[in-house]
Protein backbone atom coordinates (compact mmCIF):
# COMPACT_ATOMS: atom_id res chain seq x y z
CA UNK A 1 0.00 0.00 0.00
CA UNK A 2 1.17 3.46 -0.75
CA UNK A 3 1.26 5.65 2.35
CA UNK A 4 -0.03 8.80 0.65
CA UNK A 5 -1.81 7.80 -2.58
CA UNK A 6 -4.20 5.51 -0.68
CA UNK A 7 -5.89 8.62 0.64
CA UNK A 8 -6.65 9.68 -2.91
CA UNK A 9 -7.71 6.22 -4.07
CA UNK A 10 -9.97 5.03 -1.27
CA UNK A 11 -13.03 7.10 -0.23
CA UNK A 12 -13.17 5.51 3.26
CA UNK A 13 -9.63 6.72 3.92
CA UNK A 14 -10.56 10.19 2.72
CA UNK A 15 -13.43 10.20 5.21
CA UNK A 16 -11.09 8.95 7.91
CA UNK A 17 -8.58 11.69 7.17
CA UNK A 18 -11.19 14.46 7.00
CA UNK A 19 -12.89 13.20 10.18
CA UNK A 20 -9.59 13.08 12.03
CA UNK A 21 -8.61 16.58 10.95
CA UNK A 22 -11.98 18.09 11.93
CA UNK A 23 -11.78 16.34 15.31
CA UNK A 24 -8.22 17.63 15.67
CA UNK A 25 -9.39 21.21 15.06
CA UNK A 26 -12.28 20.89 17.52
CA UNK A 27 -10.11 19.31 20.20
CA UNK A 28 -7.35 21.79 19.44
CA UNK A 29 -9.67 24.57 20.60
CA UNK A 30 -11.16 22.73 23.57
CA UNK A 31 -8.04 20.98 24.85
CA UNK A 32 -6.21 23.97 26.42
CA UNK A 33 -9.48 24.94 28.08
CA UNK A 34 -9.92 21.45 29.52
CA UNK A 35 -6.37 21.43 30.89
CA UNK A 36 -6.56 25.01 32.21
CA UNK A 37 -9.90 24.31 33.89
CA UNK A 38 -8.49 21.07 35.36
CA UNK A 39 -11.26 19.09 33.71
CA UNK A 40 -9.00 16.24 32.54
CA UNK A 41 -10.57 13.67 34.83
CA UNK A 42 -14.00 15.08 34.06
CA UNK A 43 -13.43 14.57 30.31
CA UNK A 44 -12.26 11.02 30.88
CA UNK A 45 -15.27 10.35 33.06
CA UNK A 46 -17.75 11.69 30.51
CA UNK A 47 -16.04 9.64 27.79
CA UNK A 48 -16.47 6.46 29.81
CA UNK A 49 -19.99 7.50 30.78
CA UNK A 50 -20.83 7.78 27.07
CA UNK A 51 -20.66 4.00 26.95
CA UNK A 52 -24.03 3.90 28.74
CA UNK A 53 -25.54 5.98 25.92
CA UNK A 54 -23.94 3.78 23.26
CA UNK A 55 -25.30 0.61 24.92
CA UNK A 56 -28.83 2.05 25.08
CA UNK A 57 -28.59 3.29 21.47
CA UNK A 58 -27.38 -0.10 20.23
CA UNK A 59 -30.22 -1.80 22.12
CA UNK A 60 -32.91 0.55 20.78
CA UNK A 61 -31.71 0.77 17.21
CA UNK A 62 -33.33 -2.49 16.01
CA UNK A 63 -36.70 -1.36 17.33
CA UNK A 64 -36.55 2.11 15.81
CA UNK A 65 -34.63 1.91 12.52
CA UNK A 66 -34.67 -0.65 9.69
CA UNK A 67 -31.45 -2.67 9.22
CA UNK A 68 -28.60 -0.90 7.40
CA UNK A 69 -30.38 2.44 7.68
CA UNK A 70 -28.26 5.46 6.65
CA UNK A 71 -29.56 7.20 9.77
CA UNK A 72 -27.81 4.73 12.10
CA UNK A 73 -24.92 7.12 12.85
CA UNK A 74 -27.24 10.01 13.61
CA UNK A 75 -29.42 7.82 15.82
CA UNK A 76 -26.48 6.50 17.84
CA UNK A 77 -25.06 10.02 18.14
CA UNK A 78 -28.40 11.50 19.26
CA UNK A 79 -29.20 8.81 21.84
CA UNK A 80 -25.65 8.70 23.20
CA UNK A 81 -25.55 12.49 23.50
CA UNK A 82 -28.95 12.61 25.16
CA UNK A 83 -28.18 9.86 27.69
CA UNK A 84 -24.71 11.25 28.47
CA UNK A 85 -26.05 14.76 28.93
CA UNK A 86 -28.85 13.60 31.23
CA UNK A 87 -26.39 11.55 33.28
CA UNK A 88 -23.76 14.31 33.39
CA UNK A 89 -26.08 17.25 34.17
CA UNK A 90 -26.02 16.70 37.97
CA UNK A 91 -22.23 16.51 37.70
CA UNK A 92 -22.14 19.79 35.75
CA UNK A 93 -24.35 21.55 38.28
CA UNK A 94 -22.53 20.31 41.38
CA UNK A 95 -19.08 21.16 40.07
CA UNK A 96 -19.93 24.82 39.37
CA UNK A 97 -17.83 27.02 41.69
CA UNK A 98 -17.34 23.95 43.85
CA UNK A 99 -14.55 24.55 46.30
CA UNK A 100 -14.55 21.01 47.62
CA UNK A 101 -12.64 18.40 45.63
CA UNK A 102 -15.08 16.94 43.15
CA UNK A 103 -12.91 14.03 42.03
CA UNK A 104 -14.84 11.52 44.15
CA UNK A 105 -18.09 12.65 42.57
CA UNK A 106 -16.58 12.33 39.09
CA UNK A 107 -15.25 8.88 39.97
CA UNK A 108 -18.71 7.83 41.10
CA UNK A 109 -20.22 9.03 37.82
CA UNK A 110 -17.48 7.24 35.88
CA UNK A 111 -18.02 3.88 37.60
CA UNK A 112 -21.81 4.02 37.68
CA UNK A 113 -22.36 4.94 34.02
CA UNK A 114 -19.73 2.61 32.58
CA UNK A 115 -20.84 -0.31 34.74
CA UNK A 116 -24.46 0.25 33.85
CA UNK A 117 -23.59 0.58 30.17
CA UNK A 118 -21.76 -2.75 30.11
CA UNK A 119 -24.56 -4.46 32.04
CA UNK A 120 -27.20 -3.14 29.62
CA UNK A 121 -25.17 -4.31 26.65
CA UNK A 122 -24.57 -7.77 28.14
CA UNK A 123 -28.14 -8.33 29.32
CA UNK A 124 -30.28 -6.64 26.71
CA UNK A 125 -28.34 -6.45 23.55
CA UNK A 126 -25.46 -8.90 23.30
CA UNK A 127 -24.37 -9.08 19.70
CA UNK A 128 -26.14 -5.85 18.83
CA UNK A 129 -23.59 -3.52 17.24
CA UNK A 130 -19.89 -3.54 17.82
CA UNK A 131 -19.39 -2.09 21.30
CA UNK A 132 -15.65 -2.77 21.11
CA UNK A 133 -15.39 -0.31 18.20
CA UNK A 134 -16.75 2.40 20.49
CA UNK A 135 -14.26 1.47 23.20
CA UNK A 136 -11.15 1.77 21.04
CA UNK A 137 -12.47 3.51 17.92
CA UNK A 138 -12.89 2.26 14.38
CA UNK A 139 -12.30 4.89 11.80
CA UNK A 140 -13.66 2.63 9.04
CA UNK A 141 -17.11 3.10 10.60
CA UNK A 142 -17.10 6.84 9.77
CA UNK A 143 -20.01 7.85 7.54
CA UNK A 144 -20.81 11.09 5.73
CA UNK A 145 -23.32 11.87 8.48
CA UNK A 146 -20.54 11.52 11.07
CA UNK A 147 -18.49 14.05 9.14
CA UNK A 148 -21.47 16.41 8.96
CA UNK A 149 -21.96 16.11 12.74
CA UNK A 150 -18.28 16.93 13.32
CA UNK A 151 -18.48 19.89 10.95
CA UNK A 152 -21.59 21.33 12.64
CA UNK A 153 -19.92 20.87 16.01
CA UNK A 154 -16.85 22.70 14.74
CA UNK A 155 -19.02 25.65 13.65
CA UNK A 156 -20.81 25.63 17.02
CA UNK A 157 -17.49 25.82 18.84
CA UNK A 158 -16.35 28.64 16.59
CA UNK A 159 -19.43 30.71 17.40
CA UNK A 160 -19.57 29.89 21.10
CA UNK A 161 -15.89 30.05 21.99
CA UNK A 162 -13.65 31.52 19.35
CA UNK A 163 -15.65 34.73 18.88
CA UNK A 164 -15.72 35.51 22.63
CA UNK A 165 -12.36 34.00 23.48
CA UNK A 166 -11.19 36.93 25.63
CA UNK A 167 -14.17 36.36 27.94
CA UNK A 168 -13.43 32.64 28.00
CA UNK A 169 -9.81 33.45 28.84
CA UNK A 170 -10.89 35.42 31.92
CA UNK A 171 -13.32 32.62 32.85
CA UNK A 172 -10.51 30.08 32.66
CA UNK A 173 -8.03 32.24 34.56
CA UNK A 174 -10.18 33.55 37.39
CA UNK A 175 -13.80 32.43 37.48
CA UNK A 176 -14.57 34.61 40.50
CA UNK A 177 -13.27 37.76 38.79
CA UNK A 178 -15.26 36.86 35.68
CA UNK A 179 -18.40 36.49 37.80
CA UNK A 180 -17.90 39.87 39.50
CA UNK A 181 -17.32 41.44 36.10
CA UNK A 182 -20.78 40.27 35.11
CA UNK A 183 -19.89 37.36 32.85
CA UNK A 184 -22.56 34.64 33.02
CA UNK A 185 -20.11 32.12 34.49
CA UNK A 186 -22.72 29.45 35.17
CA UNK A 187 -23.81 29.59 31.53
CA UNK A 188 -20.16 29.38 30.45
CA UNK A 189 -19.66 26.37 32.72
CA UNK A 190 -22.70 24.59 31.29
CA UNK A 191 -21.82 25.46 27.68
CA UNK A 192 -18.35 24.06 28.28
CA UNK A 193 -19.87 20.86 29.65
CA UNK A 194 -22.23 20.59 26.68
CA UNK A 195 -19.43 21.07 24.15
CA UNK A 196 -17.22 18.59 25.98
CA UNK A 197 -19.97 15.97 25.83
CA UNK A 198 -20.69 16.65 22.16
CA UNK A 199 -17.01 16.42 21.21
CA UNK A 200 -16.55 13.18 23.12
CA UNK A 201 -19.63 11.53 21.60
CA UNK A 202 -18.84 12.67 18.08
CA UNK A 203 -15.23 11.51 18.38
CA UNK A 204 -16.04 8.02 19.70
CA UNK A 205 -15.83 6.37 16.28
CA UNK A 206 -12.41 7.87 15.63
CA UNK A 207 -10.64 7.38 18.94
CA UNK A 208 -13.05 5.40 21.06
CA UNK A 209 -14.10 5.90 24.67
CA UNK A 210 -10.68 5.09 26.08
CA UNK A 211 -8.45 6.92 23.62
CA UNK A 212 -10.45 10.15 23.03
CA UNK A 213 -8.63 11.50 26.08
CA UNK A 214 -5.43 11.81 24.08
CA UNK A 215 -7.17 14.31 21.78
CA UNK A 216 -8.69 16.13 24.73
CA UNK A 217 -5.58 16.45 26.88
CA UNK A 218 -2.26 16.22 25.07
CA UNK A 219 -2.60 19.24 22.71
CA UNK A 220 -3.66 21.37 25.70
CA UNK A 221 -0.78 20.16 27.83
CA UNK A 222 1.63 21.06 25.04
CA UNK A 223 0.03 24.48 24.54
CA UNK A 224 -0.02 25.47 28.20
CA UNK A 225 3.63 24.54 28.50
CA UNK A 226 4.94 26.39 25.47
CA UNK A 227 2.47 29.13 24.48
CA UNK A 228 3.60 32.64 25.50
CA UNK A 229 0.06 33.95 25.98
CA UNK A 230 -3.47 32.72 26.63
CA UNK A 231 -4.65 33.52 23.10
CA UNK A 232 -1.73 31.65 21.58
CA UNK A 233 -2.62 28.49 23.54
CA UNK A 234 -5.37 27.98 20.96
CA UNK A 235 -2.99 28.20 18.00
CA UNK A 236 -0.29 26.06 19.65
CA UNK A 237 -2.87 23.44 20.56
CA UNK A 238 -4.43 23.52 17.08
CA UNK A 239 -1.03 23.11 15.43
CA UNK A 240 -0.06 20.22 17.68
CA UNK A 241 -3.42 18.51 17.30
CA UNK A 242 -3.45 18.79 13.48
CA UNK A 243 0.16 17.66 13.06
CA UNK A 244 -0.21 14.66 15.35
CA UNK A 245 -3.58 13.63 13.87
CA UNK A 246 -2.23 13.80 10.30
CA UNK A 247 0.86 11.81 11.23
CA UNK A 248 -1.21 9.29 13.19
CA UNK A 249 -3.65 8.60 10.34
CA UNK A 250 -0.85 8.22 7.78
CA UNK A 251 1.09 5.89 10.11
CA UNK A 252 -2.00 3.83 10.91
CA UNK A 253 -2.68 3.30 7.20
CA UNK A 254 0.93 2.76 6.22
CA UNK A 255 1.72 0.31 9.01
CA UNK A 256 -1.76 -1.28 8.93
CA UNK A 257 -2.48 -0.42 12.56
CA UNK A 258 -5.67 0.50 14.40
CA UNK A 259 -6.25 4.24 14.07
CA UNK A 260 -7.36 5.05 17.64
CA UNK A 261 -4.31 3.61 19.42
CA UNK A 262 -1.97 4.91 16.69
CA UNK A 263 -3.33 8.44 17.10
CA UNK A 264 -2.98 8.25 20.89
CA UNK A 265 0.59 6.91 20.76
CA UNK A 266 1.60 9.46 18.10
CA UNK A 267 0.34 12.31 20.28
CA UNK A 268 2.19 10.96 23.31
CA UNK A 269 5.43 10.63 21.26
CA UNK A 270 5.01 14.18 19.91
CA UNK A 271 4.47 15.47 23.45
CA UNK A 272 7.46 13.60 24.86
CA UNK A 273 9.52 14.89 21.94
CA UNK A 274 8.61 18.44 22.89
CA UNK A 275 9.95 17.81 26.41
CA UNK A 276 13.48 16.95 25.20
CA UNK A 277 14.54 20.59 25.44
CA UNK A 278 13.46 20.64 29.09
CA UNK A 279 15.24 17.35 29.83
CA UNK A 280 18.46 18.75 28.36
CA UNK A 281 18.09 21.86 30.53
CA UNK A 282 17.87 19.70 33.67
CA UNK B 1 -23.06 60.49 46.95
CA UNK B 2 -23.31 57.15 48.70
CA UNK B 3 -21.73 54.36 46.63
CA UNK B 4 -22.91 51.44 48.70
CA UNK B 5 -25.44 51.38 51.49
CA UNK B 6 -25.83 48.38 53.77
CA UNK B 7 -28.82 48.11 56.07
CA UNK B 8 -29.40 45.42 58.72
CA UNK B 9 -27.40 42.88 56.74
CA UNK B 10 -27.11 39.39 58.21
CA UNK B 11 -25.40 36.30 56.91
CA UNK B 12 -25.24 32.68 58.03
CA UNK B 13 -23.24 29.80 56.63
CA UNK B 14 -24.93 26.40 56.54
CA UNK B 15 -23.34 24.24 59.20
CA UNK B 16 -21.27 21.29 58.13
CA UNK B 17 -22.86 17.92 58.80
CA UNK B 18 -20.28 16.98 61.42
CA UNK B 19 -20.74 20.17 63.44
CA UNK B 20 -23.00 19.99 66.45
CA UNK B 21 -25.93 22.35 66.39
CA UNK B 22 -25.85 24.88 69.19
CA UNK B 23 -28.56 26.92 70.83
CA UNK B 24 -28.07 29.82 68.44
CA UNK B 25 -29.32 27.99 65.45
CA UNK B 26 -30.01 24.42 64.49
CA UNK B 27 -28.51 24.34 61.02
CA UNK B 28 -26.83 27.68 60.43
CA UNK B 29 -23.81 29.46 61.83
CA UNK B 30 -24.35 33.19 62.20
CA UNK B 31 -21.45 35.17 60.76
CA UNK B 32 -22.89 38.67 60.41
CA UNK B 33 -25.75 40.04 62.46
CA UNK B 34 -27.66 43.14 61.30
CA UNK B 35 -24.69 45.13 60.03
CA UNK B 36 -25.38 48.70 58.94
CA UNK B 37 -22.95 51.07 57.26
CA UNK B 38 -22.38 53.09 54.12
CA UNK B 39 -19.47 54.38 52.11
CA UNK B 40 -19.28 57.13 49.53
CA UNK B 41 -17.03 58.16 46.67
CA UNK B 42 -13.95 59.86 48.06
CA UNK B 43 -13.81 57.69 51.17
CA UNK B 44 -11.79 54.72 52.29
CA UNK B 45 -13.63 52.48 54.70
CA UNK B 46 -11.36 50.28 56.79
CA UNK B 47 -12.82 47.14 58.30
CA UNK B 48 -11.14 45.96 61.47
CA UNK B 49 -11.81 42.89 63.52
CA UNK B 50 -10.41 39.58 64.69
CA UNK B 51 -10.09 36.44 62.57
CA UNK B 52 -13.46 34.79 61.98
CA UNK B 53 -15.26 38.06 62.69
CA UNK B 54 -16.92 38.10 59.27
CA UNK B 55 -14.79 40.74 57.52
CA UNK B 56 -13.91 38.69 54.43
CA UNK B 57 -17.44 37.32 54.27
CA UNK B 58 -18.76 40.88 54.22
CA UNK B 59 -16.44 41.78 51.33
CA UNK B 60 -17.60 38.72 49.40
CA UNK B 61 -21.20 39.76 49.94
CA UNK B 62 -20.39 43.26 48.69
CA UNK B 63 -18.67 41.73 45.64
CA UNK B 64 -21.78 39.66 44.92
CA UNK B 65 -20.08 36.32 45.53
CA UNK B 66 -22.32 35.51 48.49
CA UNK B 67 -25.95 36.38 49.04
CA UNK B 68 -26.95 37.92 52.38
CA UNK B 69 -29.42 35.97 54.49
CA UNK B 70 -31.37 39.15 55.24
CA UNK B 71 -31.05 42.92 55.08
CA UNK B 72 -30.56 45.28 52.16
CA UNK B 73 -27.57 46.15 50.04
CA UNK B 74 -27.91 49.13 47.70
CA UNK B 75 -25.31 50.11 45.12
CA UNK B 76 -25.23 53.45 43.38
CA UNK B 77 -22.97 52.57 40.45
CA UNK B 78 -23.11 53.53 36.81
CA UNK B 79 -22.51 49.93 35.73
CA UNK B 80 -22.30 47.24 38.39
CA UNK B 81 -20.45 44.80 36.11
CA UNK B 82 -17.42 46.98 35.66
CA UNK B 83 -18.06 49.13 38.71
CA UNK B 84 -16.67 46.69 41.27
CA UNK B 85 -13.15 45.34 41.62
CA UNK B 86 -12.55 42.72 44.27
CA UNK B 87 -9.02 41.88 45.34
CA UNK B 88 -9.25 38.67 47.36
CA UNK B 89 -7.21 37.61 50.37
CA UNK B 90 -6.11 34.36 48.80
CA UNK B 91 -4.36 34.41 45.48
CA UNK B 92 -6.79 32.47 43.32
CA UNK B 93 -4.89 32.76 40.10
CA UNK B 94 -4.61 29.76 37.83
CA UNK B 95 -0.81 29.86 37.66
CA UNK B 96 -0.57 27.19 34.97
CA UNK B 97 -2.47 29.40 32.53
CA UNK B 98 -0.14 31.62 30.48
CA UNK B 99 -2.35 34.74 30.40
CA UNK B 100 -0.32 37.92 29.95
CA UNK B 101 -0.79 41.21 31.79
CA UNK B 102 -2.09 42.75 28.56
CA UNK B 103 -4.64 39.98 28.03
CA UNK B 104 -5.81 40.31 31.61
CA UNK B 105 -6.22 44.06 31.29
CA UNK B 106 -7.98 43.63 27.95
CA UNK B 107 -10.58 41.48 29.67
CA UNK B 108 -11.72 44.72 31.31
CA UNK B 109 -12.94 45.97 27.97
CA UNK B 110 -16.49 47.05 27.60
CA UNK B 111 -18.78 45.39 25.07
CA UNK B 112 -17.90 46.58 21.60
CA UNK B 113 -14.83 48.61 22.51
CA UNK B 114 -11.32 47.28 22.79
CA UNK B 115 -8.87 48.92 25.16
CA UNK B 116 -5.76 49.99 23.23
CA UNK B 117 -2.37 48.69 24.36
CA UNK B 118 -1.18 52.24 25.12
CA UNK B 119 -4.00 52.67 27.66
CA UNK B 120 -3.03 49.42 29.35
CA UNK B 121 0.57 50.60 29.63
CA UNK B 122 -0.62 53.94 31.02
CA UNK B 123 -2.76 52.13 33.61
CA UNK B 124 0.26 50.11 34.72
CA UNK B 125 2.30 53.30 35.03
CA UNK B 126 -0.50 54.77 37.10
CA UNK B 127 -0.18 51.95 39.64
CA UNK B 128 3.62 52.17 39.46
CA UNK B 129 4.13 48.68 38.09
CA UNK B 130 7.17 48.49 35.85
CA UNK B 131 6.58 45.24 34.03
CA UNK B 132 6.30 44.56 30.28
CA UNK B 133 2.68 44.02 29.27
CA UNK B 134 3.55 40.79 27.48
CA UNK B 135 4.80 39.16 30.67
CA UNK B 136 2.68 36.28 32.00
CA UNK B 137 0.61 37.00 35.08
CA UNK B 138 2.03 33.87 36.70
CA UNK B 139 5.39 35.64 37.05
CA UNK B 140 3.95 38.39 39.27
CA UNK B 141 4.23 38.46 43.04
CA UNK B 142 1.11 38.85 45.17
CA UNK B 143 1.71 42.58 45.57
CA UNK B 144 2.26 43.07 41.84
CA UNK B 145 -0.89 41.11 41.10
CA UNK B 146 -2.82 43.50 43.34
CA UNK B 147 -1.45 46.40 41.35
CA UNK B 148 -2.53 44.82 38.06
CA UNK B 149 -6.02 44.50 39.51
CA UNK B 150 -5.90 48.16 40.48
CA UNK B 151 -4.79 49.00 36.95
CA UNK B 152 -7.85 47.11 35.72
CA UNK B 153 -9.99 49.13 38.14
CA UNK B 154 -8.48 52.27 36.63
CA UNK B 155 -9.25 51.10 33.07
CA UNK B 156 -12.81 50.11 33.96
CA UNK B 157 -13.30 53.31 35.94
CA UNK B 158 -14.45 51.12 38.82
CA UNK B 159 -16.43 52.97 41.44
CA UNK B 160 -16.11 50.46 44.25
CA UNK B 161 -12.78 48.83 45.13
CA UNK B 162 -12.86 45.97 47.62
CA UNK B 163 -9.54 44.78 49.06
CA UNK B 164 -9.09 41.91 51.47
CA UNK B 165 -5.89 42.23 53.51
CA UNK B 166 -3.95 44.18 50.85
CA UNK B 167 -0.95 44.82 53.08
CA UNK B 168 -0.40 41.15 53.91
CA UNK B 169 3.13 40.14 52.94
CA UNK B 170 4.25 43.71 52.20
CA UNK B 171 6.96 45.54 54.13
CA UNK B 172 6.28 48.92 55.75
CA UNK B 173 7.27 50.95 52.68
CA UNK B 174 5.25 48.68 50.40
CA UNK B 175 2.23 49.04 52.66
CA UNK B 176 2.50 52.82 52.66
CA UNK B 177 2.90 52.97 48.88
CA UNK B 178 -0.10 50.75 48.27
CA UNK B 179 -2.33 52.63 50.68
CA UNK B 180 -1.21 55.99 49.31
CA UNK B 181 -2.14 54.66 45.88
CA UNK B 182 -5.60 53.87 47.23
CA UNK B 183 -5.75 57.48 48.33
CA UNK B 184 -5.41 58.40 44.65
CA UNK B 185 -8.11 55.94 43.64
CA UNK B 186 -10.60 57.24 46.16
CA UNK B 187 -10.89 60.49 44.20
CA UNK B 188 -13.13 58.63 41.76
CA UNK B 189 -14.26 55.67 43.80
CA UNK B 190 -15.20 54.33 47.19
CA UNK B 191 -12.63 51.96 48.67
CA UNK B 192 -13.35 49.30 51.26
CA UNK B 193 -10.45 47.43 52.73
CA UNK B 194 -10.11 44.74 55.33
CA UNK B 195 -6.82 44.67 57.19
CA UNK B 196 -5.29 43.45 60.43
CA UNK B 197 -2.80 46.30 60.40
CA UNK B 198 -4.61 48.67 62.75
CA UNK B 199 -1.96 51.38 62.48
CA UNK B 200 -2.19 51.54 58.68
CA UNK B 201 -5.97 51.45 58.71
CA UNK B 202 -6.15 54.29 61.20
CA UNK B 203 -3.62 56.24 59.17
CA UNK B 204 -5.11 55.85 55.70
CA UNK B 205 -8.84 55.22 56.11
CA UNK B 206 -11.53 57.86 56.54
CA UNK B 207 -14.26 55.72 58.04
CA UNK B 208 -14.06 52.58 60.10
CA UNK B 209 -16.16 49.51 60.61
CA UNK B 210 -15.14 47.48 63.64
CA UNK B 211 -16.66 44.07 63.17
CA UNK B 212 -16.85 40.90 65.16
CA UNK B 213 -19.90 38.87 64.12
CA UNK B 214 -22.83 40.34 66.03
CA UNK B 215 -20.78 43.31 67.34
CA UNK B 216 -20.21 46.18 64.95
CA UNK B 217 -19.38 49.83 65.19
CA UNK B 218 -19.26 52.20 62.22
CA UNK B 219 -18.39 55.86 62.04
CA UNK B 220 -15.74 58.35 61.02
CA UNK B 221 -12.35 57.43 62.47
CA UNK B 222 -12.35 60.55 64.61
CA UNK B 223 -15.13 59.00 66.66
CA UNK B 224 -13.18 55.86 67.46
CA UNK B 225 -12.50 55.15 71.12
CA UNK B 226 -10.05 52.62 72.44
CA UNK B 227 -12.73 50.62 74.20
CA UNK B 228 -14.51 50.09 70.85
CA UNK B 229 -11.41 48.40 69.49
CA UNK B 230 -11.02 46.40 72.67
CA UNK B 231 -14.63 45.28 72.52
CA UNK B 232 -14.13 44.28 68.90
CA UNK B 233 -10.98 42.29 69.47
CA UNK B 234 -11.76 41.14 73.02
CA UNK B 235 -8.26 42.33 73.86
CA UNK B 236 -6.69 45.03 75.94
CA UNK B 237 -4.57 47.50 73.96
CA UNK B 238 -1.89 48.94 76.19
CA UNK B 239 -0.18 51.56 74.07
CA UNK B 240 -2.66 52.35 71.34
CA UNK B 241 -2.86 56.01 70.46
CA UNK B 242 -5.86 57.13 68.52
CA UNK B 243 -7.11 60.49 67.27
CA UNK B 244 -3.48 61.49 66.89
CA UNK B 245 -1.79 63.19 64.08
CA UNK B 246 -1.42 60.36 61.57
CA UNK B 247 2.33 60.79 61.57
CA UNK B 248 2.47 59.86 65.23
CA UNK B 249 3.24 56.38 66.33
CA UNK B 250 0.23 54.13 66.26
CA UNK B 251 1.50 51.20 68.16
CA UNK B 252 -0.88 48.29 68.05
CA UNK B 253 1.61 45.55 68.68
CA UNK B 254 1.58 45.78 72.43
CA UNK B 255 -1.70 44.43 73.52
CA UNK B 256 -2.76 41.79 75.96
CA UNK B 257 -5.11 39.17 74.66
CA UNK B 258 -7.66 38.25 77.25
CA UNK B 259 -9.71 35.14 77.55
CA UNK B 260 -13.34 35.39 76.71
CA UNK B 261 -14.22 35.00 80.37
CA UNK B 262 -12.62 38.37 81.05
CA UNK B 263 -14.45 40.27 78.36
CA UNK B 264 -17.17 41.64 80.56
CA UNK B 265 -14.63 42.73 83.12
CA UNK B 266 -12.79 44.72 80.43
CA UNK B 267 -15.97 46.24 79.15
CA UNK B 268 -16.86 47.50 82.62
CA UNK B 269 -13.41 48.93 83.04
CA UNK B 270 -13.66 50.90 79.77
CA UNK B 271 -17.10 52.18 80.59
CA UNK B 272 -15.79 53.68 83.80
CA UNK B 273 -12.52 54.93 82.39
CA UNK B 274 -12.75 55.89 78.71
CA UNK B 275 -9.51 56.48 76.89
CA UNK B 276 -8.03 59.85 77.29
CA UNK B 277 -5.59 60.34 74.47
CA UNK B 278 -3.69 63.16 76.13
CA UNK B 279 -3.19 61.18 79.29
CA UNK B 280 -1.98 58.25 77.22
CA UNK B 281 0.46 60.43 75.34
CA UNK B 282 1.76 61.85 78.57
CA UNK B 283 2.16 58.32 79.90
CA UNK B 284 4.25 57.33 76.93
CA UNK B 285 6.43 60.36 77.06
Amino acid sequence: MNWITDFITFPFLQKALIGCLILAVICGVLSPMIVAKRFAFMGSSIAHGALLGVSIALFLIDYILPPESPMTSLFVFAITTLVTLVAATPLALTTFRQKLPSDALIGLFFTATMGLGLLIHQSLGPGKGDLLSYLFGNILMLSTIDLMILLILGLLIFFLIWIKRSHWILFLYDEEAAFIQGLPTKRYHLIFFLLLTLVIVSGLKISGVILINSFLLIPGLFALKFAPSAKSTFTYSLGFSLMSALTGVILANGLNLSTGPTLAVTQVIFYLGSQIRDLRRH
Amino acid sequence: MTTVQVRELSFSYPKAAFQKADQESENFQLILDRITFEVSKGEILGILGPNGGGKSTLLKILAGLLKPTSGSLTYHLEDKNRGIIYIPQKDQRNLSYPITILEFLESARLPGSKIPRSECIHALERVELKRPVNQPMSGLSGGEFQRVLLAKAFLQKSQLILMDEPTKGLDGIGQDKLLELLGEFKKNAAVILVDHNIAQVLKHCDRLLCLNKSFHWHDHKSQLKKNILEDTYHCEFEHLLIHENTDDILNHDHHKCSHHDDIHEHKNKHEQDPVDQDTKRADQE
